[in-house]
């Protein structure tokens, strides 16, 4: 009898184990996964309240009209060019040129810098340029 | 004497056969739960990584307007939202991935088309243009774009 009791706990402690040993990975990795998005958020979150930009000028020259606009990088944040979003009279619009303080080959905008977007043959009365992290200034053009 | 032996064997073989099959169970019970475990933290790290916001002017016409330029000929003004990827990875730019809700109604699939701006794929940092086909009257209204657990409402007055 005692025989038989001391076999099936065995058996059952080794169940335990093996149970244990599957367990402890997955609660390892979702913590893991779970943490690192956290962390991801909380950069983002710091990146957004980091940035703020003001649009200096809006302008549209010549006929057909070439519209300008300079937009100064208040924050502390570096932001990319690439991810920066122009909208004229709300509508979404690819730029022609963008030069960073005259360099159009950078991606970099940093901080204190000012970014010039240039669209060719355009007209309109209103811009919103939006950044990467989401935060957005807009002005009439002048 | 022999038959105790054989009374004590045949209790041993039961009791390692209970022990084995509970063990068993536990194991495969746990398997599954570990698996459950390892899909739901994918989720979790999916829907933190999800980020969108409306970029869309609400000072200006555009939002609701008839747009002949992006193939729509039924001569109609149509509610059109433009919607940024702030999150950390690629979205999927169709019905599939966005639900629309207006004045807080459910717009259903057929009603609406999503397509990122550039042609591409919904890249962090691109926008897609989320297409209603619906005129609203003058007034406020809401607009609601839900990309995941993420939710995103823009209010403007026509």
């Amino acid at each position: 009898m005692g025989f038989s009791v001391s076999g099936a706990t065995v058996i059952v402690f080794i169940g335990i184990l093996v149970s244990a040993a599957a367990f402890y990975p997955a609660i390892d990795r979702f913590t893991e996964r779970r943490s690192d998005a956290i962390d991801a958020r909380e950069e983002r979150s710091l990146d957004r309240q980091n940035t703020a930009v003001s649009v200096s000028s809006a302008t549209a020259t010549g006929t057909p009209s070439t519209l300008t606009v300079t937009v100064e990088n208040d924050g502390a944040s570096t932001l990319a060019v690439s991810r920066v979003t122009l909208l004229v009279d709300g509508e979404y619009v690819t730029p022609d040129d963008t030069t960073v303080e005259g360099d159009a080959t950078t991606d970099v905008w940093a901080s204190g810098e000012t970014l010039t977007l240039t669209v060719e043959d355009t007209t309109g009365s209103r811009v919103k340029v939006v950044t990467g992290p989401g935060v957005a200034t807009t002005a009439e053009v002048g | 004497m022999a038959s105790e032996s054989v009374t004590t064997l045949i209790i041993f073989i039961a009791a390692v056969s209970v022990a084995a099959g509970v063990s068993g169970a536990m194991v495969t019970s746990v398997g599954g739960i570990a698996g459950s475990l390892d899909d739901r933290g994918a989720d979790v790290a999916k829907q933190i990584g999800t980020d969108v916001e409306i970029v869309s002017d609400p000072g200006s016409e555009a939002l609701s307007r008839d747009h002949p330029a992006d193939g729509d000929t039924d001569g109609t003004d149509d509610v059109v939202l433009l919607v940024k990827n702030v999150g950390d990875r690629t979205l999927l730019a169709s019905t599939d991935g966005v639900e629309v809700l207006l004045d807080g109604r459910y717009v259903p699939p057929e009603s609406y088309t999503v397509e990122t701006v550039d042609g591409g794929t919904w890249d962090s940092g691109t926008v897609a243009r989320v297409v209603v086909d619906k005129t609203l009257g003058t007034g406020d209204h809401r607009a609601t774009i839900i990309v995941g657990s993420e939710r995103e409402t823009l209010r403007f007055a026509l």
